[in-house]
């Protein structure tokens, strides 16, 4: 083991071991900078808006009462029995049964032309 | 280099508050541009990669586990937020400072000094920057950089090997 003696001895006689301690106490005696002024400020204003997760969930739950309201008031109203909704219902209807005879008979026979 | 960030503001800028959000920012910006000056040498680069460890906390604040030590999360996310950032801008930041070099007046011995660090590889200047910025101890900067123990004790051996190479030439100018 040395001593301070023999370290100091070392160091006088030894130009790369006297450079690795010149280099460590450089590295460790680097000045530490200060931030430059306004730099929070500027990076808060280029921050994203974000919607809180709070407002976000009210909207959604106002959407969905208003929703509902409205179905309510379709059936309380029977605004679905008038003509124009019982001919709608009936070529939904059609259109519905005439896609799905197409898919069933493309399932059994998908390379028929 | 920091002053403790309070736990009830580090979770309430974790749920999206600015204003906490800003006192966080206030408290680790120090930090911060010392970590991106370090790995860039450049105060205008240091800037714009700070500002991208910003946005980069904003954004990542929401996988922050509040049971853990916000710090060295924090410098983990800085560290590879400007490696990236740097590795995203080489090929138009490299240029001119090369011109740079062969223009300027011969450099003292903190410009050789920040010269020959910048020359390293960059997982060398890595281990070096979060070691002598911030003091950290091996085991701090394994964690921060998510590779083995030994292999920063090799990469720092390795930085301190190369550092020496590089300054021997101009030993006059540093003792």
């Amino acid at each position: 083991m040395h001593n301070c003696d023999d370290i100091r001895e070392h160091l006088e006689s030894c130009e790369d071991c006297r450079l690795h301690v010149v280099i460590e106490a450089r590295l460790r005696t680097q000045p530490v900078l200060e931030p430059p002024r306004g730099l929070v400020a500027r990076a808060m204003k280029a921050l994203p808006r974000r919607v809180p997760v709070k407002r976000e969930f009210f909207r959604l739950a106002a959407a969905a009462a208003i929703l509902m309201g409205l179905t309510v008031a379709v059936f309380a109203a029977k605004l679905d029995q008038t003509a124009t909704a019982l001919s709608m219902k009936a070529k939904t209807a059609e259109a519905f049964e005439t896609t799905s005879a197409v898919i069933s008979e493309w399932r059994i026979d998908p390379w028929k032309q | 280099m920091i002053s403790d960030v309070a736990k009830d503001t580090l979770l309430r800028a974790r749920m999206g508050d600015r204003e906490a959000f800003r006192a966080v920012l206030e408290s680790v910006q120090k930090l911060a541009f010392n970590i991106a000056y370090r790995l860039t040498w450049n105060a205008s680069d240091a800037e714009d990669a700070t500002q991208e460890v910003f946005l980069r906390l904003f954004r990542n604040f929401p996988q922050y586990d509040p049971s853990l030590p916000f710090l060295p999360w924090f410098r983990r996310l800085a560290t590879n937020c400007v490696l990236n950032w740097k590795e995203k801008r080489r090929p138009t930041s490299e240029l001119p400072d090369q011109i740079a070099v062969h223009d300027a007046p011969p450099p003292d011995s903190s410009e050789r000094l920040h010269q020959a660090i910048r020359e390293l590889p960059q997982e060398y200047q890595s281990c070096v920057t979060l070691k002598y910025l911030e003091d950290l101890g091996v085991n701090e900067i394994a964690q921060t950089l998510q590779v083995p123990v030994g292999t920063v004790k090799t990469w720092l051996f390795r930085a301190r090997d190369l550092l020496v190479q590089k300054l021997k030439p101009h030993v006059e100018t540093l003792l």
